[in-house]
């Protein structure tokens, strides 16, 4: 009896031990979440289960979860998270979210994790980032991967890292955010540098498409931007890590259409920015209306895009002209072989702006471009000279022609912001693949305030 | 009999106080909430690219809430360096930009709390100070 009764102990106790273990796959432990009749109902609650990230995959069947989740430690190096079937139905919702009672600020917070892969889910809603993969400093992140992800209306980024070398954000779609659907953001300097792909991805109706502050190495092809305020912005502030942005291409990519002018009333998307700063008491603004901005770039390729639709410019590219002392300086830039305003169907107002400051700026080979000169005092070869750039075009320093920086300051200093548009020239869009321009929006008429 | 009665009257008012005064000397030894005396909590702005105060004394078992201000930038509170012991993971916040939003902690071991933001590490520093 004694005997039996041991049997039947040991056999308990090792199906009690299978049923506990998770389950394992492709030799990884397995943590299935789902909203009934998983062992886990919480991403965070799974996450928390990990031991080894590079042991684990968490799955993450298609629901609606209400909840942020967050972790950091090298522990989770190498951890997927992923939906198992479509972003579309993998829903990380950040409406009534909390962590540790607080508002869930993010859907998922990963700090100094490397190769972490998060893909299949839909991030929205949060006040502050969809998926957010960053490093402390002195820390890092290496190559991170987001694919086939979605981020909606969340309230900064959609998806977004930062201090992170390598990665890859493919075959995702990000739209209605308060400052950039897809962001890379200070990127470490290297000496032999590990790229970051930006690729296959829908952006559109964001304030910026990608924004990348004092972001480096990373190669942004094959990419939809269109309907935003501005489409591609690669930009140098001095309040982060590692100034300049530098070293990266703009290439295959469509670029159109980014007329949408977030500072309308009735725009269902706010800029989170209260502004880049001010001159003599006056906001200097985000500038819509145009495809490509480089701020403050360093070594930048922008090549065999089709970049058509933008009532102000195509192409842009200025220093900080405001700072004596800036690193955000517009060297060694070159813009080749674009197909610019669609064969002459679909015009960018200018297809280039260049406010004239330092020097290595060059345009070559460009489709039907048209070139902005505003009272310049410097000629067009000084401002726009082809490549390979001599050394006698460009100031030289961080101001540029006083023309054109003039042009520049009126434009980003417009009161109230939503007068920008009163500076584009608007047309009606041929049709493209059957997608609605912004600028056929109604967002409501741009009144000043009261003051 | 009645010149007695305001003798008595005063002892059962002493007696009464004292047992007040007891019951909050006992509720702020246990660190519960005392209806008399509401601890201060010490407020900080989290702001672009700044935290307003950056040095504030308190005292031991007092708070410090941080507010996110008007801003586009994401920010967070991150325990660099703090007294021996301390948990660095229990006085890390969230990272936010959003407005209103709030991060509070209450210190309770004595010494010097050095805080910044990991998104803005040179620009965004503060320290707590908590005397024994």
């Amino acid at each position: 009896m004694k005997v039996r009764l041991g049997i039947a102990a040991a056999l308990l106790a090792m199906v009690a031990a299978v049923w506990a273990a998770p389950a394992s796959a492709k030799g990884r432990d397995v943590f299935k979440v789902c909203k009934h009749g998983c062992k886990y109902d919480s991403v965070q609650k799974a996450v928390d289960k990990v031991k080894k990230g590079k042991n684990s995959i968490v799955k993450i069947k298609p629901g609606t979860y209400h909840e942020g989740v967050i972790f950091r430690g090298h522990k989770y190096d190498d951890l997927i998270i992923t939906g198992t079937k479509s972003a579309k139905k993998t829903i990380l919702n950040g409406k009534n979210a909390r962590i540790q009672g607080q508002p869930a600020q993010n859907g998922i917070d990963a700090t100094n994790v490397d190769g972490l892969k998060m893909n299949k889910l839909w991030t929205k809603n949060y006040p502050t980032n969809g998926l957010f993969v960053h490093a402390d400093p002195g820390d890092h992140c290496h190559g991170f991967a987001m694919v086939k992800d979605r981020a909606s209306f969340n309230g900064s980024y959609g998806l977004f890292a930062k201090h992170c070398t390598g990665g890859k954000i493919t075959d995702g779609k990000a739209w209605g955010h308060g400052d950039s659907g897809i962001y890379i953001g200070e990127t470490p300097p290297q000496k032999n540098p590990k790229w970051t792909d930006i690729s296959n991805n829908k952006v559109y109706e964001n304030v910026l498409g990608y924004s990348g502050t004092n972001s480096k190495y990373v190669d942004i092809h094959d990419n939809w931007f269109y309907n935003n305020g501005a489409g591609v912005v690669p930009n140098t502030l001095s309040s982060e890590l590692f100034q300049p942005n530098a070293d990266g291409k703009i290439r295959n990519n469509k670029i159109f259409w980014n007329n949408f002018n977030y500072f309308l009333p009735k725009s269902p998307v706010q800029t989170v920015s209260g502004g880049l700063g001010t001159i003599n008491g006056r906001t200097v603004n985000y500038p819509t209306g145009i495809g490509v901005v480089l701020f403050g770039s360093d070594g930048w390729l922008v090549k065999d895009n089709d970049i058509f639709g933008n009532f102000m410019w195509g192409g842009a590219s200025f220093s900080d002209g405001t700072d004596p002392n800036t690193q955000a300086l517009n060297i060694d830039n070159r813009f080749v072989d674009n197909n610019m305003g669609r064969n002459g169907t679909d015009k960018n107002q200018f297809d280039f702006f260049n406010d004239g400051s330092m020097g290595g700026n060059c345009w070559q080979g460009n489709k039907s471009s048209t070139f902005a000169m505003y009272n310049a005092a410097n000629p067009k070869s000084f401002i726009y000279p082809t490549c390979p750039a001599p050394k006698s075009a460009g100031t030289g320093r961080f101001f540029g022609d006083s023309g054109q920086v003039g042009e520049l300051a009126n434009y980003v200093l417009s009161d109230p912001p939503c007068s920008q548009q009163n500076e584009w020239v608007r047309h009606k869009h041929p049709d493209f693949k059957g997608l609605t321009p912004i600028d056929t929006k109604d967002f409501g008429k741009c009144k000043k305030a009261p003051q | 009999m009645q010149e007695g009665a305001p003798v008595r009257a005063l002892i059962r008012i002493g007696v009464a106080a004292a047992l007040i005064a007891l019951a909050v000397g006992a509720l702020a030894a246990t660190g519960a909430a005392s209806p008399f005396a509401k601890a201060k909590t010490e407020k900080v702005k989290v702001l672009d690219d700044f935290y307003k105060p950056d040095n504030v004394k308190i005292k031991k078992n007092k708070k410090v809430t941080w507010k996110w201000g008007q801003d586009f930038n994401t920010h967070n509170v991150t325990l660099k360096k703090g007294p021996k012991g301390v948990k660095k993971s229990k006085f890390t916040s969230q990272t936010s930009s959003a407005e209103g939003f709030k991060f509070t902690k209450k210190f309770k071991k004595p010494g010097k709390y050095n805080f910044y933001c990991t998104i803005h590490p040179d620009v965004m520093k503060m320290t707590v100070k908590v005397k024994g």
